[in-house]
């Protein structure tokens, strides 16, 4: 005879009521997990493509779109910059770093990024085999991509027109495997890079044929009767100083604009914040609804109960005892649905990374435990105690020798 | 075994029950007779140490249980007192077995699994360890209760109204049963009852009256 078993006991008397808490607080505890392990990877992994980049210099616009385009390739560049113009930052003491990408291809719906090597410092990428790129055409696979494409070192593929997929092909121009990356655990595992010169060249028929149909839009880095453009530059600053004046210049003085990727995602947040406080409120309700319903159920099964208690008491149970065996069962109860309900939000997790391929980097997260979870879990307890407290009050106060001469 | 002196005890201002003086010795077997509403229960209730008296003394075995605190007599309950309750209260959660099983847990007291079945088969009811109180026979439940009563080996045996529901032959048999195992484990008993039938079986009888008539108490 223990607890646990006195627990299972009364738990199995009425199986559908305990079951029912068990559940609702099981889904809260889950929804919460969930969204505590999605939101810490998210801004993990955020931070980390970003790390490196002080600044994201490109075309008047959004800046938000600047970022979204620029750093983590999930949104479609506002428009060019000239080079000659990206050459002058480089001249400012500081600015420690730019580099230029150019955009405007891409190949199984990855961005083809023609760029200098010092790209591959900013997200901490290494190469796995291979060389760079040194020639026009040859391009270097991020591993993502290298593995999902299955190309080789010495394949050859063509970039398809635009950064959305279904572009039409330009198969006059293809481009030659080189290099593949590491896994960097960064956006760069999307990405195919190349020299900018390639992306020029790929579409400098194209320019040709704006120049003949004036009405359609230049989408690309291209070349331009005012000289070289490319898309975009990412800036390291020399000093955190610069932070005050190098934006503010650029935007001012020069005809391009200046996003900061901290500033910029940190606003996103907000935004789909509300959306994540939504959820969360929503799962902190169905704990509250559980401790309710468990606070509701063992409060109607006093009536039974308190004659069970009664003897207990008279085989020597002190009044502390059956107050304590009240309050360590709601307890009990509370903890199997908060370690269920955090294992659940895990395997939900990697469900979601085995089952959408664009989440799986954010599903490296489901074998570790958050410190937020152990806070969840304690809310779950929080609710498992004061669910009892009352019960444990009038067991407490329980008249033995009255209840047993009524009974 | 026990001594109780100028006992009283009021609910409501009412005096519920009141016991001039009243003695037995270890392994005694007592009738705790009177009418309904003479306080009978609440007699057993202030033996047991679940009641304080409003005032008097009682002595149960080398204790002044005036003296203790609620946990301490508690503790000694579990170890000392065996009690059947008129209604029996069997825990329905647990089978027959755990309720047994839960005398020694309760009381700290290291009774083996074995020792529990073998109780039970000794009080006739052994081959229902497995099954729940509901599905028990009145008769049959009170053995159960019976033997958790004993199962602590206790110095003094409390049954209320054993015999209330019971036809003749189950009255003589739960009043033997009683008696029986009172003995075994060398227990002083005491059964609250106002059944004429049974008062053959007791030695000793004590007389509460009702509490509207005129105090006086008689022991023989």
């Amino acid at each position: 005879m223990n607890l646990a078993r006195i627990v299972l006991a009364y738990a199995r008397r009425s199986p559908l009521t305990t079951l029912l808490n068990l559940a609702l607080l099981t889904l809260g505890v889950a929804t919460i997990t969930l969204l505590l392990l999605l939101t810490t990877a998210l801004d993990e992994r955020l931070r980390r493509d970003a790390a490196a980049i002080d600044l994201v210099v490109g075309a008047k616009g959004s800046p938000l779109q600047l970022v979204l385009s620029g750093i983590y390739h999930v949104d479609v560049p506002p428009g060019n910059i000239p080079l000659a113009e990206v050459d002058t930052l480089r001249a400012d003491p500081l600015i420690a770093e730019v580099v230029p990408i150019a955009m405007g291809d891409s190949f199984h719906g990855a961005h083809i990024v023609g760029t200098e090597p010092a790209f591959l410092g900013l997200y901490q990428a290494r190469l796995a085999s291979g060389t760079l790129w040194q020639a026009p055409m040859e391009a270097v696979l991020g591993a993502d991509i290298a593995r999902q494409s299955g190309l080789a070192i010495g394949a050859r593929f063509a970039g398809s027109h635009g950064l959305a997929e279904g572009g039409e092909l330009h198969a006059d121009n293809p481009y030659r495997v080189v290099g593949v990356l590491q896994s960097a655990g960064t956006v760069i595992d999307r990405l195919v890079l190349t020299g900018v010169e390639s992306v020029w060249k790929v579409h400098e028929h194209e320019a040709q044929e704006a120049q003949e149909k004036p009405e359609s839009e230049s989408h690309a880095a291209d070349i331009s009767p005012g000289g070289r453009e490319v898309t975009m530059a990412l800036v390291r600053y020399a000093t955190p100083l610069a932070a005050v004046s190098v934006p503010r210049r650029i935007d001012s003085a020069t005809s391009m604009q200046a996003a900061s990727p901290a500033y910029e995602s940190a606003r996103l947040f907000t935004v789909f914040g509300v959306g994540t406080d939504v959820i969360r409120g929503f799962a902190v309700f169905l704990i509250v609804a559980a401790a309710a319903g468990m606070f509701i159920a063992l409060y109607q099964a006093m009536d039974e109960r308190q004659y069970d208690l009664a003897i207990m008491r008279t085989l020597g149970a002190s009044r502390g005892r059956v107050c304590a065996m009240l309050l360590l069962e709601s307890l009990l109860l509370a903890a199997a649905g908060a370690i269920v309900g955090v294992a659940l939000g895990h395997a939900l997790l990697a469900l979601i990374g085995a089952w959408l391929p664009a989440a799986a980097s954010l599903a490296g997260g489901a074998s570790r435990l958050l410190p937020g979870e152990i806070g969840v879990i304690a809310l779950a307890l929080a609710g498992g105690i004061l669910a009892a407290l009352l019960p444990a009050w009038r067991a407490y106060r329980l008249d033995v020798a009255a209840t047993l001469a009524k009974g | 075994m026990f001594a109780l002196s100028a006992i009283e005890h009021r609910y409501d201002g009412r005096v519920a029950l009141a016991v001039p003086s009243w003695q037995a010795s270890r392994g005694e077997r007592w009738l705790l007779a009177g009418p309904s509403g003479s306080g009978k229960s609440t007699l057993l209730g202030v033996l047991a140490g679940l009641l304080r008296p409003t005032a008097g003394k009682v002595i149960v075995g080398d204790h002044d249980l005036s003296r203790w605190s609620g946990a301490e007599l508690d503790r000694w309950r579990g170890r000392h007192v065996g009690y059947v309750p008129q209604r029996l209260h069997l825990v329905a959660s647990l089978s027959v077995l755990d309720n047994l099983l839960l005398a020694p847990y309760l009381a700290g007291a290291a009774i083996e699994r074995a020792e529990v079945e073998s109780l039970l088969a000794r009080v006739g009811v052994g081959e229902l360890a497995p099954r729940l109180p509901e599905t028990l026979s009145q008769g049959q439940a009170q053995r159960v209760a019976i033997a958790r009563a004993v199962i602590n080996r206790p110095l003094l045996l409390l049954a209320d109204e054993p015999t209330a529901a019971l036809d003749d032959a189950h009255a003589a048999q739960a009043i033997a049963l009683l008696t029986e195992q009172a003995d075994a484990v060398g227990a002083t008993l005491v059964v609250a009852s106002h059944d004429a039938r049974i008062s053959t079986a007791f030695p000793h009888t004590y007389a509460l009256q009702a509490s509207d008539a005129p105090r006086a108490s008689r022991q023989t």
